[in-house]
């Protein structure tokens, strides 16, 4: 798995906490869970846009990781792996409510070079939320997974079950959409 | 010229979101054995007869340490027992471990719980004293528990058998 930037995920979790929590230890279970709460709960509200969705994911996956804290071998690190399962539960969700819909699967051209830069008073952090909000789930998934988890186009083609010019095309649909949103011309970059 | 941020950046900075309502409680729920309550009776017992066995061992094992704070002030406890707790949980490392030491880990930690819940219940001065000092023991005995453990290990030996074989 490649991870190009640090996600809210990178804590390090010493191997001894991890051992106790593989032996039962329910007060080592417990200091996990505290840790990851809120990277987990953040991460299913941004894919899933609902908080009772965010909490059902979040429950969910907590105790996927505890009960499957026996199978994580250590060869990386163990937030990757927690946020793994985080990611499925989050997609799993996904996919149920959105079934019945039919996903958008236009293609959309790559944006111009510049168009993942924001003018700073864009991105004030209420705004952004706000803009995000508006992306149908699936695109303010893929562009949460790229932009704020560091995963690559192979990686989120992956976990989708889609291609990976599925995942690019999303990509820059979210990009210009938020944009928009944001009132920022594509072309310039000025905010209006 | 206008400053800007990477989309990235933008994002990574976000706030995190937290939930209304801890999920702990549900998750705890849910785990098959995770709820150390329900195993008391169990973990009490195996702890009991491991710490009676061990204190009846025979003093030679050194203490962890003065008998801290015995006069002292509630700092001084406080401080005390938090460098136990320190050093109590990082014995918990080695990974080599009988059942009935885990068990009777777990059983301090339940005792300790219980301890901090009265703890959180504003006593008077002179009981939180009181409940500091048996804080203060607990963790000591898990201390001494622990460091026989890994003596015996480290002698390629079982702790539980030579503790079976004292009487």
């Amino acid at each position: 798995m490649t991870v190009s930037h640090p996600s809210n995920f990178a804590i390090e979790v010493p191997d001894s906490l991890i051992q106790r929590a593989k032996r039962g230890d329910g007060k080592a279970f417990e200091q996990i869970y505290r840790w990851f709460e809120r990277p987990v709960y953040t991460l299913a509200l941004r894919l899933c846009g609902q908080p009772s969705e965010a909490q059902d994911v979040l429950q969910d996956a907590m105790v996927k990781v505890m009960t499957r804290i026996g199978e994580f071998k250590g060869h990386s690190p163990f937030w990757g792996w927690l946020r793994q399962i985080a990611v499925n539960e989050a997609l799993m969700r996904l996919r149920r409510s959105a079934k019945g819909h039919k996903e958008e699967d236009v293609y959309e051209a790559d944006l111009p070079d510049g168009a993942g830069l924001l003018p700073l008073r864009a991105a004030e952090a209420g705004q952004l939320l706000d803009a995000l909000q508006t992306l149908p789930p699936v695109t303010r998934s893929v562009l949460w997974l790229y932009h704020a988890e560091g995963f690559t186009h192979e990686e989120i083609a992956g976990q989708m079950g889609k291609t990976v010019s599925f995942s690019k095309s999303q990509l820059a649909r979210g990009t210009r959409k938020l944009r928009e949103s944001l009132a920022i011309d594509i072309a310039t970059g000025t905010h209006t | 010229m206008t400053d800007t941020i990477t989309l990235s950046d933008a994002l990574r900075r976000l706030p995190l979101a937290a939930p209304a309502d801890s999920a702990w409680p549900a998750v705890q729920a849910r785990l098959p054995n995770a709820p150390a309550r329900p195993m008391w009776p169990v973990a009490a017992a195996a702890a009991a007869v491991l710490l009676a066995v061990l204190f009846q061992f025979g003093g030679n094992t050194p203490p962890t340490g003065a008998p801290a704070g015995a006069d002292g002030g509630l700092q001084q406890l406080m401080a005390r027992s938090a460098q136990l707790e320190s050093a109590f949980y990082a014995q918990q490392d080695d990974g080599i471990s009988s059942a009935s030491v885990i068990a009777a880990n777990l059983s301090l930690e339940e005792q300790l719980d219980a301890i901090d819940a009265q703890l959180a219940s504003q006593p008077s001065a002179t009981d939180a004293r009181a409940l500091w000092r048996q804080r203060i023991e607990l963790l000591d005995q898990g201390i001494q528990l622990n460091r026989k453990n890994a003596e015996y290990n480290a002698r390629g030996q079982s702790f539980e058998l030579a503790l079976a074989s004292t009487d």
